[in-house]
């Protein structure tokens, strides 16, 4: 007679054996000192929809208990000392927790003695964060390159798949991708090497596109798309990268020439103004109004470079666009006056409702991904008020943002900690406009970024998965002809 | 004659043997330790798992691991060596399916040989790795299981070639031929053919999971079909291993001996002498492609081992930022975009620019290595040893005070930069002086002389350049006397001048001032 075991009975007994053989907390003595943590998970807002946050700590623990705490629900798990959450039980907590708060007290065993420390918390936010988050992984050479790849992460859990990748692409430069509304339908990339273009996904279908005319300084480089998806704004850059004697400083890279453009994705058609391509002035990193109404980019006099770098300081102009006409307003307005705050602003982002505008300022120049001192700022572009932010920004560089599409959330990449390698962190607006402490990107092994020789740059918000793959961009590139542009 | 055909065999097996482990230990050594500098193997889980990102991830696991046996003195030849014989005595007991006669015995002794020859080639490229002499042994390996299982489930071997593939990737193609030779053999056609179109088909299919282009999903791990020794490049790999731990005497004794012509070989050249303090009395005597042995240009065209060595000069002028820049290319052009070595230069970098956390990063990587972990401990933020606080407090003492900008390729710039921080760094003034005399630029290098070594003592090299100098400047005599050049190069001069007048140049003339910059000024010529 064949006898059937209930699975879950199995589940149950293996359960059961784990736990028991855990050694369990006794003899605890408390300290005084915050939790040596990583990632810092420490009293952070978090989106209910988020992959669990795994960490691990940062002592001789060779045994940690976890205990995750709300009014409804609570969970125990031990590491060793990672701390790994398993995936259904988190979310069942956030779920039963959304808009309160989660206490986590962590016990530890060092050297034989079991510690706890002071309990932190993280607070659980009904407003859910777009759960596809796009980023180019590269090693931080900059100046040359050798492998990159453009992946997808779906941060309600760790998949992460590969949507372009160099290796297949004759080893060419592969440059920032970006969405149009936060949306999977609706996004671009510039592919460089022989048989390069911009890439364009409107709704599945990828084009090809050589954003180049006769009297431009350059391909297409920084931009963003119209909301209607028909138009997107770029920047034209000549760019020079170059190296700081002082070593901690490292790299710079600056623009002797920058201009900005239309491009006309229907048409095929390249749309400048004056205003927009003066010889005297640099213009770049320009991007649609949530309505489509205005073009934000930035502007600096043009100066002698390098040797005045440092007095190469952009201001955020504006410009009306009206999409039916096709035309540009007659004035520039200035936002935020580079003069008067001597600094210098670059990677605007409006929120997609229109109430916002997100940049980057640092002491000079347009490239602040080097800059320690680069800090990511909030305007309110209904009041012009700006915000420091001072719970987001750290002492390394603060940049490469991008809006969630309910505009509750933004990420931005963050060379807090080692300096060297940007890493991926969220930040929750209130609807009051106050921001949070931000926290990292949720990996399943927490001592991933310990580990990894890549820089996550240019982390892109989506609400929605891209409709292609690895293997379309492949077949693009190699197949397919570029498209001219007049 | 049975005795001796039973001891010929072992006989020239263990002379194979012997030669091999020889050849490697002592004549291919630095090939050996590039390649466990060219990788970095973590004990990590993420680390672990990363091997799944591509086929044949049991080959390249096991493979890397045991590379890592190389950094140990008679490690590296060993393991090869072991690895050629077990590849070789699989294949003759593979053989031993198809021909079991005894007479045929010589065939397979013949063909096993001939295997072990043509891996043993395969294991003298630079990049060759051990991963694809353990995908063979691997594709054997299943062949073996493939003759055990076969009578029970004859078509169970269409599920172990994608899972082949898995494992050993190119050790498929292995498990494939020897299965069809069996096959084809025992008259099992269509098996046979439905074997081989499954193995055509595997990479395909799996090609665009795994990122591979068509050439490398179809011969994963393996990089290249034959290869053979290189003893130029052994050369220049001793240079470039040997400069890294500090034995200049004996990287300058390797560059003499051989008489290298290379923009990399006088590189080492000229940085083994300028650490010895003595690059201008020898630039001279060496090979000189202009300044390209003095730094190396980088850009996506410059070799690998070119990128992978231009750190070391910026590291000992106390460029920083160009060291990190040149060691950070030097790890993502490596194989695997990891460097064992790089991330150890990288965590000095960052030591001594007083990065603690950037340091840390890099050398919390090294201790969860069982090679390097002592070598990172030693230097972990507040817990480094006294022999590491020297060697920082030395290094710092090099580093620039003051900013300014340059490009990647403006070496006078970033030379200059160096000495208007500390006008002592006299590798950083030779270097600067030895650039304007190699590009001929005289005007620069009386420019420079004056900044940066004005009122000393010229050596030769710089007498005979300012003496160019001088003339060209026209200058009065008691400008001349302010540089105290010795008389006897002013005779020599005047002897050059006559004999150059004379011959026009010619081997004369050479040969009895082939060695000075003058000949150098007149003749050199830029390609």
């Amino acid at each position: 007679m064949k006898i059937h075991t209930p699975k879950y009975l199995i589940l149950i007994f293996v359960t059961y054996i784990i736990v028991a053989c855990s050694p369990k907390p006794h003899g605890i003595k408390s300290l005084n000192i915050p939790v040596p943590i990583y990632p810092d998970y420490i009293d952070v807002t978090i989106p209910v929809n988020i992959a669990p946050l795994n960490f691990l700590l940062r002592n001789e623990a060779d045994i940690v208990e976890v205990k995750l705490k709300g009014e409804n629900d609570s969970l125990t798990v031990y590491g060793n000392p990672k701390v790994r959450f398993p995936e259904k039980a988190w979310k069942r907590l956030l779920k039963a927790e959304t808009g309160n708060k989660i206490s986590v007290q962590v016990t530890a065993r060092i050297n034989e003695i079991w510690v706890t420390y002071p309990i932190f918390y993280w607070k659980v936010v009904s407003d859910k964060i777009d759960n596809f988050l796009s980023y180019r992984l590269i090693e931080p050479g900059y100046e040359v390159w050798n492998g990159l790849q453009i992946c997808e992460r779906n941060i309600e859990n760790f998949d992460e798949r590969v949507i372009a990748d160099n290796n297949q692409l004759d080893r060419s430069c592969m440059n920032c991708h970006i969405y149009g509304n936060q949306n999977g339908n609706l996004s671009m990339f510039h592919l460089r090497g022989k048989n390069g273009g911009t890439i364009l996904n409107r709704n599945g279908k990828i084009r090809k596109l050589t954003l180049k005319k006769e009297g431009m300084i350059s391909p297409a480089v920084y931009g963003g798309f119209h909301p209607t998806g028909n138009f997107a704004v770029f920047s034209t850059n000549i760019i020079i990268p170059e190296f700081h004697a002082k070593g901690n400083i490292r790299m710079e890279v600056y623009d002797p020439k920058s201009d900005v453009v239309v491009i006309d994705f229907d048409n095929n058609r390249i749309l400048q103004t004056p205003l927009l391509s003066d010889s005297l002035a640099l213009e770049t990193f320009p991007v649609f109004s949530a309505d489509g109404k205005y073009i934000y980019f930035c502007s600096a006099p043009l100066l002698s470079l390098p040797d005045n770098i440092k007095n190469l300081k952009y201001s955020i102009c504006r410009i009306t666009f009206d999409a039916d006409k096709k035309a540009f307003g007659t004035t520039v307005d200035t936002l935020w006056n580079a003069r008067l705050t001597h600094k210098s602003v670059c990677h605007l982002k409006v929120s997609p409702d229109g109430k916002y505008i997100l940049y980057t300022v640092a002491d000079y120049g347009t490239f602040p991904i080097w800059h320690r001192e680069a800090d990511l700022q909030l305007m309110n572009l209904q009041t012009r008020e700006v915000d420091n932010m001072p719970k987001v920004n750290s002492d390394r560089s603060d940049t490469y943002h991008s809006w969630s599409s309910n505009s509750r959330w933004f990420v931005f990449a963050s060379k807090r900690g080692d300096g060297q390698y940007g890493k991926p962190y969220f930040a929750y607006v209130n609807k009051s406009g106050k921001v949070d402490k931000p926290f990292v990107l949720p990996q399943k092994n927490p001592s991933h970024y310990d580990e990894t020789l890549k820089s996550y740059n240019i982390p892109e918000l989506s609400k929605s998965k891209l409709p292609f793959s690895a293997a379309d961009i492949e077949n693009t590139y190699k197949n397919i002809k570029a498209e001219k542009f007049e | 004659m049975k005795v001796l055909s039973k001891y010929i065999p072992i006989s020239i097996v263990i002379f194979c043997f012997i030669t091999c482990f020889i050849f490697f230990q002592w004549g291919y050594l630095y090939h050996l330790a590039y390649r466990v500098q060219t990788q970095l193997f973590i004990y990590s889980s993420d680390y672990l798992s990363s091997y799944f990102v591509q086929p044949a991830w049991l080959a390249c696991l096991t493979g890397d691991f045991l590379t890592q046996l190389f950094f140990f003195n008679y490690g590296g030849a060993l393991t090869i060596t072991l690895s050629l014989l077990s590849l070789g005595l699989l294949f003759y007991i593979t053989l031993g399916k198809f021909y079991t006669d005894k007479k045929h015995n010589w065939w397979r002794f013949i063909l096993m040989l001939a295997l072990m020859i043509w891996e043993f080639l395969r294991n003298c490229g630079i990049n060759y790795e051990l991963s694809s002499t353990i995908a063979l042994i691997g594709g054997l390996s299943f062949f073996i299981i493939y003759v055990i299982i076969q009578k029970k489930w004859r078509w169970g071997s269409l599920l172990m070639l994608p899972l082949a593939y898995w494992l050993f990737g190119i050790g498929m193609w292995v498990f494939l031929l020897m299965a069809l030779f069996y096959e084809i053999k025992s008259r099992h056609y269509i098996l046979a053919l439905s074997m081989s179109i499954i193995s055509f088909l595997t990479p395909a299919f799996l090609r665009q999971s795994y990122h591979l282009t068509w050439e490398q999903a179809y011969e994963y791990p393996s990089t290249t079909f034959i290869d053979k020794p290189d003893l130029l490049l052994e050369n220049v790999l001793a240079m470039s291993i040997e400069s890294s731990s500090g034995h200049w005497a004996k990287v300058a004794q390797i560059t003499e001996q051989n008489n290298l012509r290379s923009s990399l070989t006088s590189y080492f050249y000229n940085l083994s002498h300028a650490m010895q303090s003595s690059l201008p009395e020898h630039l001279m005597n060496g090979y000189q492609p202009g300044t390209l042995g003095l730094m190396i240009l980088l850009k996506p065209s410059t070799p690998m081992l070119s990128i992978w060595s231009s750190n070391e000069v910026w590291f000992q002028l106390g460029d920083m930022t160009m060291a990190e820049h040149s060691a950070i290319l030097g790890m993502i052009f490596s194989p695997k975009h990891r460097s064992a070595r790089m991330v150890m230069r990288l965590a000095e970098i960052n030591m001594i620019n007083g990065d603690t956390q950037a340091a840390l990063k890099y050398l919390m990587m090294l201790q969860k290595t069982w090679l390097y972990r002592n070598w990172a401990n030693q230097r972990i933020p507040g817990k480094e040893t006294a022999d590491v606080k020297k060697w920082l407090i030395q290094k710092k003492s090099l580093i620039p005070v003051q900013d300014t900008l340059r490009a990647a390729f403006d070496y006078q710039r970033s030379l200059r930069a160096l000495l208007k921080s500390n006008p002592n760094n006299k590798m950083a003034m030779d270097y600067l002086l030895c650039y304007d005399l190699l590009s001929k630029d005289i005007e620069s290098f009386m420019t420079d002389y004056d900044a940066y070594n004005s009122g000393n003592l010229p050596n030769r090299l710089y007498s005979e350049a300012l003496i160019i100098g001088l003339i060209k400047r026209k200058a009065t005599s008691d400008e001349v006397k302010r540089y105290f050049i010795y008389e006897d190069v002013f005779n020599d001069f005047s002897e050059y001048t006559h004999l150059y007048e004379e011959t026009k140049g010619g081997s004369f003339l050479q040969s009895q001032y082939g060695k000075t910059y003058w000949f150098y000024y007149h003749f050199a010529k830029f390609k």
